[in-house]
Parts: C-alpha cells; structure tokens; sequence
C-alpha cells in the first residue's frame, strides 16, 4: 500500500514539472505577447503637443505593472493588455479611475493618477525569483506589464 | 559477492529508515506550502508576491539546513548503526539525502504551482475583479529550477559539514565558527573581502558557471564533512 503511494505521489511531481514546463512559452512567444500592439486604449488624455513636458504617474497601480513608451500619438494614452486571463481591458474600461491634471505655475509638469474603485486581485504566476540575477531573465520578465501609459515624443515620462 | 549483497540490503534499510523519518519532514514542508498558498489566495487583498516556485526554494532553505543539524547528533548517527552499516555507509546515505530532498521539494513547488493556477482559474470564473498571468518561459524554469536545485543542495552540504564537526568537535567548531561570525560583524575589511568572495561566486556570465561553482562547494563540503564522521567513535 505504502509502495503504491510513493509510486502515485512520484508520478505526480513528474507530471507537475513537465506540466508547468509545457504550459510555459518559449521566451519569443512570451515577449510577443508585450507588444504594443497587445495593448488596447482604455483612458485617453488630450494634452498640447508644444515644448518638452514631463509627466508623472503620482499613484499606485498596485496589485499590477505597468510600462511606458513614447510614441507617435498626440495624446496620453493608458493602454491594458489583451493576453491577461479575464477580460482586464473590460473591466478596466468600467472601472478604471485615471486623471491628468498640470502642476500650475510652468504647466510643463503633468501629474497623473490611476485608481481602482472597486477591489481588484492579481496574481501573477511567476518563475523562481533566482533567475532575476542574470540581466536577461531580469529583462525578460520585465517586459511583463498588465498596463501600459503611452505618452507624445516630446513627453518625459517619470 | 556475499558481502555486496549483504551492504547493499544494509544500504537499502538505511534509506528506508530515512525515508520513515522523513515523511514526517515532508508533512511539514507541505503544510507550510499549503498555509502559504492559502493566505495568498483567500486572505491576501491582491493575490500578489511570490508564486509557489519560489516560495518552494526559500522554504526549503530552511527545512534542508534544520533537516542536516538533526541527521548529523550523535544520538541520529548512533541510532542508525547497526551490523553492516558502517560509516562509509552512512556518509553516503547523507549525500543522497542531500541530492535528493531537494529534488522532491522542489517538485512538490511545481505541483503547487499548478494548485495556485487551478485556484487562479476558479477564482477567474467566479469573481469578476480577479486576474492572473503567466510570467514563466521554458527556458527561465528550466534554469530557475536548476539553479534553486544546486543552491539547496549547496545549502545543505554547507550545513551539513559545520554540523558533522560541531556535534564530534563542538569546542574548536564553536570557537572557529563563533571568531569567523565576530570577525564578519567586527572587522570590516574581513567582511568586505568575504563579500567579494560571494560575489565573486555568485557573479556568473552563465547559468551553467553558477551551477558549477556551487556544484564545486557541494563536492567540498561532502569531503570536508566526511573527515569527522569517518573518525567517530562508535560504542
């Protein structure tokens, strides 16, 4: 009886291992699901396209990530990914709190703040935290983002 | 040919008897594994921080260590003496120990790691503020579980050699162990040139150098922890 569970417990270790290596991608695979095109506009912001301006996201976006990237567009854009399990950008859509607003005096500054309303969970099935030590599995897993804040060229963005 | 088979019968008894030993051991691995999924998943507000696989790796970095301070006293030793076991034996049942809890705390994180998933899944369907997402690729597994594989062993084999000194010499271990801990926290440059060591170590271009060194203080720790056992006397 003893044998027969060792045997079934062994069996099933096996299987999780290779089950949770099946179910991963290959990096290539991984990295094209965080590309901008995999993100959808959820919040758009007009803001003027003259001089060189800064903005800063002054909130948390706790329990989830988020990247930046210039681009050609002529407004700031926050931007969900269509790869999370569950209908994120829906939900976001309908629940999500964004607000821009410039810092007075220069109006250079933009100070942007993104809220939840209603509790969220995320949880993020992660590979072991060890690999973070090597510059290419800490870049890869990086390029992990459940949001995206798109800004104009001339935009920095802190 | 009647004395080999004879060793390897004693050698088999002697792992079953660290196998009995063990499932208590596992029990608790287990328990920790499952407190830990249980207040990530039902009680933490965002279900973040470290999955399963990592929670694996530090958990068993500490059991692995309490594991080898147990199997290396006097009493544990003495108790697994009996005709045919020798020492040789016995060293070599603690090598396999060290090779080998790794590996099945190690899989057991993955079938827990899946568990995490499933519940992922039905927390997905059943609430609609609840998300998750994969952020594991082939090739950072395969790496990330062999790296906690060779560290856990590393761990092990460390802890095992300073305890298989301490219990048969506890005197000059302690003040040898107990002048290199005040000299870390005392003498700065002794701590600095200890961190570049580390450093040095840990600083890899490849994954498979990592392992390799920490393969190497394995091999060492397995010779310099032999040295003690192979003189104990046995009543």
């Amino acid at each position: 009886m003893n044998k027969w569970i060792v045997i079934a417990v062994s069996i099933a270790l096996v299987l999780s291992f290779t089950l949770v290596y099946l179910l991963s991608p290959n990096d290539a695979d991984y990295l094209a699901r965080y590309t901008p095109e995999n993100y959808v506009t959820v919040a758009a912001f007009d803001v003027p396209l003259d001089g060189n301006r800064i903005v800063d996201v002054v909130s948390s976006v706790f329990p989830f990530h988020f990247k930046t990237l210039k681009m050609d567009i002529d407004r700031i854009e926050i931007r969900i990914n269509r790869n999370i399990s569950g209908d994120l950008s829906g939900y976001m859509r309908e629940n999500l709190k964004a607000e821009l607003y410039p810092v007075p005096v220069t109006y250079e500054r933009f100070n942007l703040e993104i809220s939840f309303p209603r509790p969220v969970r995320n949880y993020m099935a992660e590979t072991f935290g060890i690999v973070r030590i090597f510059d290419h599995y800490n870049e890869l897993m990086r390029e992990h983002a459940e949001l995206m804040i798109c800004v104009p060229m001339n935009y920095e963005i802190e | 040919m009647l004395s080999q088979n004879s060793r390897l019968r004693a050698m088999k008894s002697l792992l079953y008897s660290y196998y009995v030993d063990f499932k208590s051991f596992y029990g608790i691995y287990i328990g920790i594994m499952t407190g830990l999924l249980l207040s990530k998943l039902a009680l933490s507000s965002s279900a973040s921080g470290s999955s399963s696989l990592s929670a694996g790796l530090v958990n068993g970095m500490f059991m692995l260590p309490i594991a080898m301070i147990i199997i290396t006293s006097n009493s544990e030793l003495l108790k697994k003496f009996s005709f045919h076991v020798d020492r040789n034996m016995l060293v070599f049942s603690h090598i396999i120990l060290i090779l080998v809890l790794p590996v099945i705390m190690l899989l057991t994180s993955c079938g827990f790691h899946l568990l995490e998933t499933l519940a992922a899944e039905i927390a997905l369907t059943a609430t609609g503020n609840f998300f998750y997402t994969w952020v594991i690729t082939k090739d950072s597994f395969l790496v990330g579980f062999a790296l906690s594989y060779i560290i856990m062993v590393c761990v092990g084999g460390i802890t095992w050699m300073v305890f298989a000194w301490f219990y048969r010499h506890k005197i000059a271990t302690s003040v040898v162990c107990g002048t290199f801990l005040l000299a870390l926290i005392y003498l700065r440059n002794f701590r600095d040139a200890f961190l570049n060591l580390i450093n040095l170590i840990v600083y890899s271009p490849s994954p498979g150098m990592l392992f390799l060194k920490f393969s190497a203080i394995t091999l060492i720790s397995f010779a310099v922890g032999y040295i003690p056992i192979k003189r104990m006397e046995v009543k």
